[in-house]
C-alpha cells in the first residue's frame, strides 16, 4: 500500500528541516513546536466586524499550516471583555493569550497574570522596528509584558470643509494652546449658534498628559508615580473652563451627550464641532460616518512664550499578551511571530482592520495596500515619528472616570478647577 | 347554590380581618408532622440547589467583605475596614444611595400605577385587547439593549423628539438627558414606561378572579366602583404585594438602564451613579472587589429591611383566599 | 330594579368605549414609538442613522440584514439557536420546579417555614456582580466552564426565587376548599398538587414561561462569562460583535439584528398570551 503523503508528513519533515535551521539560531523553537497538539484559548476585543473577519482568517491561515494546533477564538467588544477576562483570571481560568491596552496591562502586569516576554525578544520576535513608544507602552520596570499589534496617537480629527467655509485658515502643525483656544471660539463665532469649534476635551486625559508635557511635567512617571504637581492640573480644567466661557466648546450638558468611546455620538459626528481631540484609531471609524472629508492635525505642542517640543508619543492599543499560567507558551509566541512577521500573516491580518502596523516595514507595505484613510494616519504617525517624544507608561484603570467627573463638577459649576484637580488627585493616588 | 354562597360571603367577609379567626375551627385536615415530608419532597430541588450552587457563593461573597481582594492574589483579611471608609469617608457612596433611593421612590409607585391602570383597562373585555396587551408589553422586551440606549439618549437629548415636541409650545429645554438635574428622570421615565412586566402580572391576577363573583355582585345590585373596590381590589391584594415586592427590590439592583444610558460612568457628574453601578466600578474597573462586597451587603440589609417593612404592613391590607 | 342603583355615566357604553380606545391608543403610540425608530433605522445606512435621525428613511439599505445575518464571525443563526435552546430549557425547570416549591411555601406545613421563605427571598436580594467571581470558581471547579449547565442547572433546581414567590402568591388566591375537598376524598399532598393547583394556576404558569423565556433569552451577563466558545454565544453575545468602539461600528446591521431578536420574544409572548385569556370560568366547587 502506498503511503499518500499528506501535509502532515510534509510539515513534519519541514519540522525537521526546521529543527536543522534551528542549530543555525535561526528559528530555535520551531522543531520542538511542529509536533506539539495544543488547544490554545484566545481572548480578546475587537473594534470593527472587518477586525474580527481579519483576525479569524489568520487564526485560521496558521492552524491549516500548523495542524494539531487549535486555537480557540473567544473575542466580543471592549467593554464585555474586561469583565470576563477579570473574571476569568480570578476564577484561575485566563485565556491562554489575550488582548490588552496599555493600561489593562498596567493592572494585569502587576498582579502576576501576565508573564514577561523578554526572553522571546529578539528571537524569534524581532522588533526593532516598531515604534520606540509601542514597545515601551507594554514594558513596566523593564519587562515587556505584552506586545504590540498596532501604533496609535492622540491627534485631532478636524473637518477641514468648516474651516474653509468660515475663511478661518487652518493653524500649523506646531501651535500652542492659546492658538487652539482661539480657532475655537472664532469657529463658533462664524457658525452661529448650536454650533463649537472644539469638543471639550478636559474628560481625557490623553490630552491632558500632552498639556502636562508641554509644561515639562507629565502625567506618570516611568515608575508609576504622579509627575506633576496639582496647581498644573487646575490649570487644565482651569482652561477648558475658560474656552467654555467664551464659548469654544460647549457647556457641560451638550457635551456630556458623547458618552464614553462611541464615534457616532461625538459633536463632530453629530453637526455641532469641527474640531475632535481624539486618538488615531478613530480615525477610519470616523470618516465612515460621514461624507465630510476629515485629517488629522497635531494638538497643541507648547504655550505662548515657551518653547514648542514634539509631545505626541506614539503607543499601542491592541497588544497580546501571555497568560503566566498557560502551558503553551513557546506556540503562541509562534502565532505572534506568525502575525507579525509571515507575509501572509501581516497581510490577512491587518488588511481592513483598521489598525495601522507597529512595524516601519508593516506601515510601508499598509500605505500601499490600504485605504486613503489608512495612508492619512500613516502620513501623521510618520510625522510624528520624525521627532519622536517620550513615551506613555502604563498607568491605573479607571483613569477617565475620574478626569471625566472632575471636569464635568467644573463644568456644571459645582467646583472649581483646582477642587477639580485636588479630588482627582486623591482618587487617582489610593491606586498607585 | 350552596357554594355560590359560600363564594359571595366568603368575599366580603375576606375583607375583614376578624374573617379569618372564624374560620380556624374549619382547618385540620393535614398534620403537621406528615406535612413535614412532603414538603421536603416538594422542596428538594430548591434545597439542593441552595446548598451546593447557591448558599456557597453568598458566603463567599459575605466572606470577602471583611478582606480586601483584588481577583488576581488571595484576599487579606480586613475586619471592618471596608464598612468603615464606605460608611463615613465615601463622598460618592452617599451620592449613589441618594440617586438609587431617588430613583426607587419615583419609578416603583408610577410603574404600578400605570401597571395596574392599564391592565385593569385591558381586563374589561374590550375589542383588540390582544393587540393592545402586546404592544403595551413590547417597552419591556426591549429590556436592556444598546437600541434602547440609542433611542432613549435620541429623544431626550438636546435636540431631540422631546425638545422638538417642546419647541411648539415655544419652550427651549435643556438637553435632558445630559444634564446633572434632569438626567436621572429620563431614567425613571424609561423605568416606567417599561411597565409591561408588572401589567402582565396583574392581568393574570385578574384573570383569577373567578367571573361567578362578579355575577352575584351584579345581582346583588353592585356597580363596576363596587365591583372594583370590593372584589377586585382585596383579591388582587396579594399581587399587589408581590408586584410591589419585586418591583423594589429590581429598583434597589438596577444596573443595565444606567450602564447602557450612561455608558457605564453613572454621569453626568454622578447623576445616574446606581448603587450597582458603583459597586461594579469598584469591584471590576477598580479592582477592589472587597470593598464591592461590602457594598453588596449593606444592600441586602437595605432590601431586607425595605421587604420586611412590606411584609409586616401586608398584614393590614392583603387578603388571601386562603385565609386561616 | 336592578338598573335602579346605576350611575349615569353607564346609561350610554358607547362614548365611554370609544374614550377608552382613544386612550389606548395615545398610549400605545408613546409605547411603539421607539420601536418605530429602531425600525426605520434598521434600514438606513449605518452613516445616516445619527446625523438624520427622522423616522422616514431618506436611503433604504435592506443589506443591513443579510450582512447583519451574515456576520462577520458566525450566521447570526447560530446565535439565535444557541438562545432558543437556552431559554426553552430555562422555561422547563423554572415552570416545574418553581411550582412545586411554591406549593411547598404556599400549602403545605413545616417546620422553619418562615425561615426557609425569608431565605428564599433572601437570595434574590444580593447583586449578582457581588457573586459572579465566587460563583465562578464554583463552577469552573466543578467543570462546567464553557457549558451551558451554569444557565441551565440552577432553573431545575428554582434558583428563580422570582418565580417562586409569583406562584406563592396565585397559589394563595386559590380557596382551600378546593384542596380539602380533595383531601376528602383520599388524594395526598401531590394528587393535589398535580389536580387542583396546577390547572387553577394556569395564568401564572404562562406568566412564569413567559418571563423566563424573555429573561433567559436577554440575559448578557451570565452567558458572556460562562459560553467562551464564539459559536456557543447567545443573541446579546452577538450582538455586541457589531460594537465597536473605536473601529467601523456596524449599527445599521446591529440595530436589524436587535430588530430581528426581538421577534422570536414577541411571538412566544403572543403565543402564551392567549392561555392569559382565558383565566378561570368557574371555581370547579359543586
Amino acid at each position: 500500500m502506498a503511503r499518500m503523503v499528506n501535509r502532515r508528513d510534509v510539515l513534519m519533515r519541514g519540522g525537521a528541516a526546521m529543527g536543522g535551521l534551528a542549530l543555525a539560531g535561526l528559528l530555535p523553537r520551531a522543531g520542538a513546536l511542529a509536533q506539539a497538539p495544543a488547544r490554545i484559548r484566545f481572548g480578546g476585543y475587537v473594534e470593527s466586524q472587518e477586525q474580527l473577519t481579519q483576525t479569524l482568517a489568520t487564526l485560521k491561515a496558521y492552524t491549516d499550516r500548523n495542524p494539531g494546533v487549535e486555537i480557540v477564538p473567544e473575542f466580543t467588544n471592549f467593554g464585555a471583555f474586561t469583565d470576563k477576562l477579570a473574571t476569568e483570571a480570578a476564577g484561575g481560568n485566563a485565556p491562554d493569550m489575550f488582548s490588552v491596552n496599555v493600561d489593562l496591562l498596567g493592572e494585569y502586569a502587576r498582579r502576576g497574570v501576565l508573564d514577561p516576554l523578554n526572553a522571546y525578544i529578539p528571537n524569534p520576535l524581532n522588533l526593532s522596528d516598531y515604534v520606540d513608544g509601542a514597545i515601551k507602552a507594554g514594558t513596566l520596570g523593564g519587562k515587556l509584558y505584552a506586545i504590540p499589534n498596532d501604533c496609535i496617537a492622540p491627534a485631532i480629527t478636524v473637518k477641514a470643509s468648516i474651516f474653509t467655509d468660515a475663511g478661518i485658515p487652518l493653524p500649523d502643525q506646531m501651535w500652542t494652546w492659546e492658538q487652539l483656544a482661539e480657532t475655537a471660539v472664532a469657529l463658533t463665532k462664524a457658525r452661529g449658534p448650536r454650533f463649537w469649534g472644539l469638543e471639550d476635551a478636559g474628560s481625557n486625559y490623553i490630552p491632558c498628559d500632552v498639556f502636562l508635557r508641554g509644561m515639562g511635567k507629565s502625567m506618570f512617571t516611568p515608575e508609576r508615580q504622579f509627575g506633576f504637581a496639582r496647581e498644573d492640573l487646575a490649570e487644565w480644567f482651569a482652561y477648558w473652563a475658560r474656552l467654555r466661557d467664551a464659548g469654544g466648546i460647549p457647556p457641560g450638558d451638550v457635551q456630556a451627550l458623547s458618552t464614553g468611546d462611541d464615534p457616532s455620538l461625538t459633536g463632530l459626528i453629530a453637526g455641532r464641532a469641527a474640531m475632535f481631540i481624539s486618538l488615531t484609531d478613530s480615525f477610519v471609524g470616523l470618516q465612515a460616518l460621514t461624507t465630510d472629508p476629515l485629517t488629522l492635525h497635531m494638538l497643541p505642542n507648547g504655550f505662548k512664550g515657551g518653547s514648542l517640543g514634539q509631545h505626541h508619543y506614539t503607543y499601542a492599543g491592541n497588544s497580546t499578551g501571555i497568560w503566566s499560567k498557560s502551558p503553551h507558551k513557546d506556540r503562541i509566541i509562534d502565532i505572534i511571530r506568525f502575525i507579525h512577521f509571515e507575509p501572509e500573516g501581516i497581510e490577512l491580518y491587518y488588511r481592513g482592520s483598521g489598525m495601522v502596523p507597529a512595524s516601519k516595514a508593516g506601515r510601508a507595505a499598509l500605505a500601499t495596500e490600504g485605504t486613503d484613510a489608512d495612508r492619512t494616519i500613516i502620513a501623521y504617525i510618520d510625522l510624528l515619528q520624525q521627532n519622536p517624544a517620550p513615551p506613555r507608561y502604563p498607568g491605573i484603570t479607571g483613569m477617565s472616570g475620574m478626569l471625566r467627573r472632575a471636569n464635568e463638577a467644573v463644568a456644571f459649576g459645582k467646583m472649581k478647577p483646582q477642587e477639580a484637580a485636588d479630588q482627582f488627585i486623591g482618587e487617582a493616588k489610593a491606586r498607585l | 347554590m350552596d357554594g355560590h354562597q359560600t363564594i359571595s360571603a366568603a368575599a366580603p367577609a375576606a375583607a375583614s380581618p376578624g374573617a379569618s379567626k372564624r374560620r380556624r375551627s374549619r382547618r385540620g385536615i393535614g398534620m403537621t408532622a406528615e406535612q413535614n415530608g412532603a414538603a421536603f419532597l416538594f422542596l428538594s430541588p430548591w434545597i439542593l440547589g441552595v446548598v451546593c450552587l447557591t448558599l456557597g457563593p453568598i458566603l463567599a461573597s459575605l466572606y470577602l467583605s471583611f478582606t480586601t481582594y483584588d481577583l488576581f492574589n488571595a484576599p487579606v483579611w480586613a475586619g471592618l475596614e471596608n464598612y468603615r471608609r464606605l460608611l463615613f469617608e465615601d463622598p460618592r457612596y452617599v451620592q449613589a444611595v441618594k440617586v438609587t433611593f431617588t430613583y426607587v421612590f419615583l419609578s416603583v409607585p408610577l410603574k404600578l400605577a400605570f401597571a395596574l391602570a392599564v391592565a385593569v383597562m385591558l381586563n374589561r373585555g374590550l375589542s383588540g385587547l390582544g393587540l393592545y396587551r402586546g404592544i403595551y408589553y413590547l417597552p419591556s422586551l426591549l429590556g436592556g439593549s444598546v437600541a434602547v440606549a440609542i433611542m432613549w439618549r435620541q429623544i431626550f437629548s438636546y435636540d431631540g423628539l422631546i425638545n422638538q415636541i417642546l419647541l411648539w409650545f415655544g419652550i427651549d429645554g435643556p438637553s435632558w438627558i445630559s444634564n446633572p438635574d434632569y438626567a436621572l428622570y429620563t431614567l425613571v421615565s424609561l423605568a416606567v414606561w417599561q411597565f409591561g412586566s408588572p401589567m402582565i402580572i396583574f392581568l393574570a391576577g385578574l384573570k383569577q378572579i373567578p367571573q361567578d363573583l362578579y355575577d352575584a355582585a351584579a345581582v346583588d345590585g353592585a356597580g363596576p366602583v363596587t365591583k372594583f373596590v370590593r372584589i377586585t381590589l382585596p383579591l388582587l391584594t396579594p399581587i399587589i404585594l408581590f408586584n410591589f415586592i419585586m418591583q423594589m427590590i429590581g429598583a434597589f439592583q438596577a444596573f443595565t438602564p444606567s450602564f447602557i444610558i450612561s455608558n457605564g460612568t453613572g454621569g453626568p457628574a454622578d447623576s445616574t451613579l446606581f448603587y450597582t453601578l458603583y459597586l461594579y466600578e469598584q469591584g471590576f474597573t477598580n479592582f477592589q472587589m472587597g470593598y464591592a462586597s461590602a457594598m453588596a451587603w449593606v444592600l441586602v440589609g437595605i432590601i431586607a429591611t425595605a421587604t420586611a417593612i412590606a411584609f409586616m404592613s401586608a398584614r393590614y391590607w392583603v387578603h388571601y383566599g386562603d385565609e386561616r | 330594579m336592578i338598573r335602579q342603583g346605576m350611575p349615569f355615566w353607564l346609561v350610554d357604553v358607547r362614548p365611554k368605549r370609544i374614550m377608552m380606545h382613544l386612550a389606548l391608543i395615545a398610549g400605545a403610540v408613546v409605547m411603539i414609538y421607539p420601536l418605530l425608530w429602531l425600525a426605520s433605522s434598521s434600514l438606513k445606512p449605518s452613516n445616516l442613522i445619527f446625523s438624520d435621525p427622522g423616522l422616514w428613511p431618506a436611503k433604504l439599505r435592506p443589506q443591513n440584514y443579510s450582512d447583519g445575518w451574515r456576520g462577520a464571525a458566525l450566521p447570526f443563526g447560530v446565535f439565535f439557536r444557541n438562545s432558543f435552546v437556552i431559554s426553552g430549557l430555562a422555561v422547563i425547570g423554572n415552570v416545574m420546579a418553581c411550582s412545586l416549591v411554591a406549593y411547598a411555601f404556599a400549602r403545605l406545613n413545616f417546620r422553619f417555614k418562615r425561615t426557609l421563605f425569608a431565605l428564599m427571598l433572601a437570595t434574590i436580594m444580593l447583586p449578582l456582580h457581588a457573586t459572579l467571581i465566587p460563583q465562578y470558581i464554583l463552577f469552573f471547579n466543578l467543570g462546567w466552564v464553557n457549558t451551558i449547565l451554569p444557565l441551565i442547572v440552577p432553573k431545575f433546581l428554582a434558583a428563580d426565587a422570582f418565580f417562586i414567590f409569583l406562584m406563592v402568591q396565585f397559589i394563595r388566591g386559590i380557596p382551600r376548599e378546593l384542596d380539602e375537598a380533595a383531601a376528602i376524598d383520599g388524594a395526598g399532598p401531590f394528587r393535589i398538587y398535580r389536580s387542583i393547583i396546577l390547572p387553577l394556576l394556569t395564568p401564572a404558569l404562562v406568566t412564569t414561561a413567559v418571563f423566563s423565556f424573555i429573561w433567559t433569552y436577554e440575559d448578557f451577563l451570565t452567558p458572556l462569562v460562562y459560553l467562551t466558545d464564539m459559536a456557543s454565544y447567545t443573541v446579546p453575545q452577538g450582538l455586541r460583535l457589531f460594537m465597536a468602539s473605536t473601529g467601523v461600528s456596524a449599527w445599521g446591521p446591529m440595530l436589524a439584528m436587535s430588530l430581528l431578536s426581538l421577534v422570536p420574544l414577541f411571538v412566544v409572548f403572543l403565543i402564551f398570551q392567549r392561555r392569559l385569556i382565558e383565566g378561570i370560568a368557574t371555581t370547579g366547587l359543586k
